[in-house]
């Protein structure tokens, strides 16, 4: 009885989240225009994706992270942070896609122009 | 329970070796949950709770910072909350309690996350991250499944 009741709980969870994540993927698919970088919650930079940019954010105890925005599209491509998940996260250019590096409390975001 | 958290550790040094398949950022197999969710079947919700405190500072002070300790303390302790209440509902089996306890791990991630950027937009890391939780949960507990019931053969407590 437990059994078939974890089969079913867990057949239903994977089908929402993997619907889930198809729809994601549809509604994140639009290329924004420009990539803002905050820390902490602060907002440290705005680049225009239309320009090829590079911008070393610098934060405490000599934290880095080198965002660097080419042919349209953004990316992490050089940080000194443990895990290096931001570097490895690639280039992203839709709308409401994420870049995290957790430990400097950095993100990157796609926005649309406004 | 020394002898769990011990191999808690141990599993998440193991897990360390093993080279990070990483589809998602912050993906990772669980291993040490392995002894927390034992624990829990073993004994009560008190002494799995204490393994995996002790487990994450451990591990933390072993091969992290604290930065990673209270991302694992965060979905360490939403995992066990979850895990304790699905289980006293009596519905679901070892692995769907574990497969509970795998995304309730990476909730408390991400919630942990939001905080520290101040920043809901990496919410979106969830449902890529809570699909990784579901599968190794379910891995981790036909694992603990198959391991309390040889524990409990060969008599039980440890």
């Amino acid at each position: 009885m437990q059994k078939r009741n974890t089969v079913v709980t867990a057949a239903v969870l994977l089908v929402i989240l993997v619907s889930g994540f198809f729809i994601m993927g549809r509604l994140f698919k639009k290329p924004g225009a420009k990539a803002v970088v905050e820390v902490n919650g602060e907002r440290r930079a705005e680049l225009e994706l239309s320009e090829d940019t590079e911008l070393k954010v610098e934060g405490e105890g000599g934290a880095y992270n080198i965002v660097k925005v080419e042919n349209g599209y953004v990316y992490v491509s050089g940080a000194n942070c443990d895990d290096l998940v931001c570097v490895r996260t690639g280039k992203i250019n839709g709308s409401g896609r994420v870049i995290a590096c957790l430990p400097h409390g950095l993100i990157v975001y796609v926005e649309e122009k406004g | 329970m020394g002898l769990y958290c011990a191999a808690a550790v141990i599993l998440g040094y193991v897990e360390l070796l093993l080279p990070v398949f990483a589809a998602v950022p912050g993906m990772k197999l669980g291993l040490p949950n392995l002894a927390v969710v034992a624990a829990l079947y073993m004994y009560s919700w008190k002494e799995a709770l204490f393994i995996s405190v002790i487990r994450i500072c451990i591990i933390g002070l072993l091969f992290g910072n604290l930065f990673s300790v209270c991302f694992s303390l965060s979905g360490g302790l939403l995992s066990i909350f979850f895990m304790v209440l699905i289980k006293k509902t009596k519905l679901l089996d070892i692995t769907g309690v574990s497969m509970v306890g795998g995304i309730a791990h990476n909730l408390g991630q991400i919630i942990a996350a939001v905080v520290l950027v101040e920043n809901v937009r990496v919410a979106y890391y969830f449902i890529p991250l809570a699909i990784t939780g579901l599968v190794t949960g379910v891995i981790i507990g036909i694992l603990s499944g198959i391991m309390v019931k040889r524990l409990k053969d060969i008599g039980g407590k440890v």
